[in-house]
């Protein structure tokens, strides 16, 4: 059986079986989060300093990062924890299928989770007539956002989980944090070295946003230099990341000893 | 079949395995030692889920570490319980099945199999939530040979068998022995291994006693003292003439039960010594035990030697 149909037996089974009350209730308060915010704020008067594109993408943003922190981090944990590791690791193909099954899984869920909350997001800002492009427009943008956001974030949640036995998703949490909500944001070349430099730079073209556009138009543009990088590279890059993330996991995972507590 | 080379294993100061060199054939194997002995990191070596920190490891002529594939020649039925409540039996087998590069509609016939060989083919469809203890372990046990491996590995696997349960799965596997495939059993009780009749090997502190049959392992242990347990109508008697007759390194009265137990390394000489004192004394003799022939005698004298006390 090829490689494919080995991740597909742990996918299938992950999102058929992975599937409980708690899970489709985080993942619906998760969904509802950002458009629920969104309408607080245009109820309230519109954001006073924002773009409401960027406003819809720091809400999903977060929604996206969460939903694979909880999903995509604890790859190997959950297994440990369950005891189910020892099972599936004496498999031939068990250890890898683990991996890109539970990663499968994970990111099919939150690109769900942030695509509905997206499209939720576009009607009621539409029917207010918040949105200046045609909201068909936004939605490829924003799809074509996320598609991108959840591979790459996904490999690195899912790396931080094969890598960090314990703690794997606070660890997660201090990356996300450190990295795409600091370091992303510093005008230097450090900040090339983050995955949401090149969605922000996307993002600048896809969605339009600006990140000191007001309704106003008062306030000065400010960090929109990932903008001036080429789109077709920003691709490449998140998907080389997303490659390169994925196979160094591949290679933890198939080559460390996860010792369970009972074991140890 | 396995071959273990000066492997140590140490989990930081701890040691798991100590200096073990094997060449295990292909057979029947019943892994023997108290619990904390090391039988666990053993079979993980094997299996591959631990690096050994010195030496080498080879199983089926390759290492497992390395080379995953000789996992598909392994059946491993772990100690540990999982928490897959939520599961069908049917289910799960058929999903760690699938593991081993199994298509499909191939997993399903083969854990339909298994389930049936450990009698779970009524009860497969019901949640893993609803099992008792039993049922669990049969469907642990199905896991491990669906996929027909050529190497059965068991850690305790009698765990929580009923004692119907426990013949039948003897049975098994003295069937799975007898179809001339290899077998693991890891236990630390005596009885459930010697029922398998397998060659054993005895692993205490990390470190591997003895190997062999049990008559084999008997031979390397000839200066070791045998014990009996004699009842009589006379015992302090009985043990007065005992100790003039033969050399005795440890004797226990028990005067409420009128039993004397001895451990003498002159065993072959200690029955014409009754049978003289039997004659001549008139002393009354109702019973005579020895373990000699149980493999917890070898263990516990084994495991004297290993701490200098023989």
């Amino acid at each position: 059986m090829s490689f494919l149909n080995l991740v597909k037996t742990t996918a299938d089974f992950e999102l058929r079986h992975g599937v409980s009350v708690r899970r489709i209730a985080v993942s619906g308060v998760l969904t509802l989060f950002p458009p629920s915010m969104l309408f607080l704020i245009l109820v309230n008067g519109g954001p006073i300093a924002l773009d409401i594109n960027l406003v819809i993408c720091v809400f999903v943003f977060l929604v996206g990062l969460l939903a694979l922190l909880l999903w995509a981090t604890p790859n190997v944990y959950s297994e440990l924890e369950s005891r189910g590791w020892i099972f599936v690791s004496s498999r031939s193909g068990g250890r890898i299928s683990v991996l890109f099954g539970k990663y499968i899984a994970a990111i099919v869920n939150a690109w769900l989770i942030c695509l509905f909350s997206v499209t939720l997001c576009l009607l009621i800002g539409d029917s207010i007539g918040s949105f200046q492009q045609p909201i068909a427009r936004l939605w490829f943008g924003y799809l074509g956002l996320i598609t991108l956001a959840v591979l790459a974030y996904g490999s690195i949640f899912s790396f931080i989980g094969v890598m960090f036995q314990k703690r794997a998703m606070v660890i997660a949490a201090v990356y996300a944090m450190g990295s795409d909500l600091f370091l992303a944001n510093v005008p230097a070349l450090i900040s090339k070295f983050t995955v949401r430099y090149y969605l922000h730079g996307l993002g600048l073209k896809w969605l339009d946003i600006r990140f000191g556009r007001t309704r106003r138009g008062d306030i000065p543009e400010v960090f929109s230099f990932p903008a001036e990088f080429p789109q077709i590279l920003s691709i490449l890059v998140l998907i080389g990341f997303t490659i390169a993330m994925l196979a160094a996991a591949a290679y933890v995972i198939r080559y460390r000893e996860y010792v369970t507590n009972d074991e140890a | 079949m396995i071959e273990f080379k000066n492997v140590t294993k140490l989990y930081k100061s701890v040691i798991g395995v100590n200096d073990i060199s094997l060449n295990l054939e292909p057979g029947a194997y019943g892994l023997l030692g108290p619990n904390g002995s090391g039988k666990t990191t053993f079979i993980n070596l094997i299996t591959g889920q631990l690096k050994p920190t010195i030496g080498e490891v080879s199983v089926f002529g390759v290492t497992p570490t390395q080379d995953d594939s000789i996992l598909r020649k392994i059946g491993l039925c772990p100690a540990l319980e999982p928490f897959y409540h939520r599961l069908t039996g049917f289910q799960w087998v058929v999903y760690l099945t699938r593991l081993h590069g199994i298509n499909a509609a191939e997993a399903k016939e083969l854990a339909e199999q298994a389930l049936e060989n450990v009698g779970m083919s009524e009860n497969m469809n019901r949640p893993i939530s609803s099992y008792s203890l039993g049922m669990r372990q049969r469907c642990k046990l199905a896991q491990a040979m669906a996929h027909n491996p050529e190497l059965l590995i068991l850690d305790e696997p009698f765990n929580g068998l009923d004692p119907v349960g426990r013949i039948e799965m003897t049975d098994y596997l003295r069937g799975w022995i007898d179809n001339g495939r290899s077998l693991i059993l890891a236990s630390h009780v005596l009885h459930e291994v010697e029922a398998v009749h397998p060659r054993f090997l005895l692993i205490s502190g990390g470190r591997l006693l003895a190997s062999g049959s049990p008559t084999e392992v008997r031979e390397l242990m000839t200066d070791c003292p045998h014990v009996f347990k004699i009842k009589s109508d006379d015992c302090q008697k009985l043990s007065g003439l005992l100790l003039q007759a033969i050399n005795i390194d440890k004797i226990e009265l028990d005067p409420k039960q009128q039993t004397v137990e001895i451990a003498t390394r002159e065993a072959t000489l200690l029955y014409g010594v009754i049978n003289d004192i039997v004659n001549d004394q008139h002393v009354k003799i109702f019973q005579i035990s020895s373990s000699e022939d149980s493999l917890q005698e070898l263990f516990t004298n084994l495991l004297k030697i290993h701490r200098g006390e023989l």
